[in-house]
């Protein structure tokens, strides 16, 4: 296994306005690795990095072993980038716009477009302009697939596209990675991360503050902890070594728990109790962790 | 290639209908107009004359050399070469703007294809648009010329005198270029083409009431002048260099700003 995408100490400044502070990443070869963040943390910075749209202040950048910025035509050829926001040449049909593409590539992408399209189901012969959103995403899809590429870059990739596409196209990635295609998925939502990533990187203002396999992260400690009382009977002060976020509406009382069990029990068996639910804390909900610090 | 391919094909019907309009303005211009003109001499000097002076001049109207062909043409050209100025600005900012209008900058520039090939293909399709343009200028005139009986040995001076717009139109591209890089938003190529054509004419008619050599050096629609090549055999040096230079710099700068820039996200 080799690493297809590797920063070091990457750093791009907008002037003197932050984009991203020494991220380091290091993604392996056939893995779909995910990449979250909310608005502004600096995902798409870091992907406009690696694909040269911008250039980097200081760091290193290689994908496929290559330097990002010199050797940026190299790379490319065997990139796929899916761009967050789809816009596409005025006056353009969706077949026009994949010829365009595949004639940047040096081989047949005719099939792999006819074999999306029909999978996707766009109409070819519409006009990109007059499409939905949601089309128009398909075509950046299929525009950013056709070529068959070793690394596909997916920059929030399912807005605009309803639950169904959204299963076909995550389907469409994971046949696209079984294929032995790298895949760096972006994302603010993290469900959509969590069933088809295997290691992900969460950034914050900039930079990379935690990178996890999914399975580990959801394996931490920490456990969600929900109960309802009779009413009544609503606690007013609740302590519990190792709650966190105490949230009491109702006759229910939510927090996350990371602690001595035994003590947490015996502190809820106090209350005359109608229900208990003690979880695996959800994704959303350690991403919320990792931002509350 | 694919990308000069694809911009040529894409700016085939503008051209052609801005092409058709100029030369069939120029062609009707001189057989409507031209005949008419030579016999009627002395009703359109004294007609003239009774105008004001600057009024005549904003108007190229040069009483001692209007009534050559020369002359006509010269007059005819200050039309023209408006529309040539305007025509390949359009050209310019519609090819270099074109990502940038329809927000598909992140589409051509993560393709396998480095930025400089971009800008080289995308000014060769220009190139060749203006090109072809003036190769059919030039027909037009010669046809002008001996349709309307002048002497044929002459034709090389016409010629010479025809490349004007060529010239002309290759400053107006480098200028576009520079303008639709640099620009940040270009709504409309065609709007701000005719902005730029304008604001050549507004210099060019400073220059023609004022008269002061060093004005001339920032009115682009002056450097080349058939009047020129028809009174001397050639043009003038020193705004040769000058139109030289600007294409140069704009050219250059452009180049590498088109390299160098930081793509904006959407």
């Amino acid at each position: 296994m080799s690493a297809v995408i590797e920063t070091k100490n990457l750093t791009k400044y907008y002037g003197k306005c932050r984009g991203i502070i020494d991220v380091n990443l290091s993604v392996e070869e056939g893995e779909i690795f995910g990449f979250i963040g909310p608005n502004g943390a600096g995902k798409s910075t870091t992907i406009r990095t690696l694909l040269s749209l911008i250039y980097k202040t200081s760091g290193e950048a290689r994908i496929f072993g290559l330097d990002c910025e010199a050797d940026k035509v190299k790379i490319l050829e065997e990139v796929g980038y899916l761009p967050s926001e789809v816009f596409y040449y005025d006056n353009m049909r969706a077949i026009d716009l994949f010829k365009y593409s595949a004639s940047f590539y040096k081989k047949d992408c005719s099939k792999r477009i006819a074999e999306l399209a029909e999978l996707l189901q766009v109409d070819l012969h519409k006009k990109i302009e007059d499409m939905s959103l949601g089309n128009k995403k398909k075509v950046g899809i299929i525009q950013g697939l056709l070529h068959s590429p070793r690394l596909i870059i997916l920059d929030e990739p399912t807005s605009g596209l309803d639950p169904l596409m959204q299963k076909t196209f995550f389907d469409l990635i994971k046949e696209e990675n079984k294929r032995g295609a790298t895949v760096l998925f972006s994302s603010h939502i993290l469900s959509e991360i969590q069933h088809i990533c295997d290691r992900v990187a969460i950034i914050k203002e900039g930079q990379i503050v935690a990178v996890q396999k999914i399975s580990e992260l959801q394996q931490s400690a920490y456990k969600n902890v929900s109960f309802t009382v009779k009413s009544g009977a609503v606690p007013t002060d609740i302590a519990v070594d190792g709650a966190q976020n105490i949230e009491v509406s109702g006759a229910s009382v939510s927090f996350i728990f990371k602690g001595d069990i035994n003590r947490l029990l015996s502190e809820i068996t106090k209350y005359p109790l109608l229900n208990v639910d003690i979880t695996e804390p959800s994704l959303e909900d350690i991403f919320l962790h990792y931002y509350a610090e | 290639m694919n990308i000069f391919a694809f911009e040529t094909k894409t700016q085939m019907k503008s051209f052609l209908i801005w092409a058709a309009s100029l030369l069939a303005l120029f062609l009707i211009f001189v057989s409507a107009f031209y005949g008419p003109f030579m016999t009627s001499k002395d009703a359109v000097q004294s007609a003239l004359s009774s105008l004001p002076p600057a009024f005549s001049a904003i108007f190229g109207v040069s009483m001692d050399s209007l009534f050559s062909y020369g002359g006509f043409f010269s007059f005819l050209y200050t039309y023209v070469s408006l529309a040539g100025a305007i025509m390949a600005s359009f050209i310019a900012l519609s090819a270099f703007s074109r990502e940038k209008r329809s927000k598909c900058v992140d589409f051509l520039f993560t393709k396998p294809v480095g930025r400089g090939r971009i800008f080289i293909l995308k000014f060769l399709s220009c190139l060749t648009f203006i090109f072809i343009m003036n190769v059919l200028f030039i027909l037009s005139s010669i046809l002008s010329y001996t349709g309307n009986d002048q002497d044929p040995s002459e034709i090389g001076t016409l010629v010479l005198a025809s490349l004007s717009l060529f010239f002309l139109q290759v400053l107006f591209l480098a200028i576009g270029i520079l303008y639709a890089v640099f620009a940040k938003k270009v709504r409309s190529p065609s709007g701000a083409a005719t902005a730029l054509g304008f604001a050549g004419f507004i210099l060019m008619a400073i220059h023609s009431l004022i008269h002061e050599d060093f004005l001339r050096y920032i009115s682009p629609l002056n450097y080349f002048s058939p009047n020129s090549v028809f009174s001397t055999g050639g043009y003038e040096l020193e705004y040769a260099v000058t139109a030289a230079a600007v294409v140069t710099v704009c050219i250059a700068v452009s180049f590498i700003k088109y390299c160098k820039n930081d793509t904006q996200a959407i």
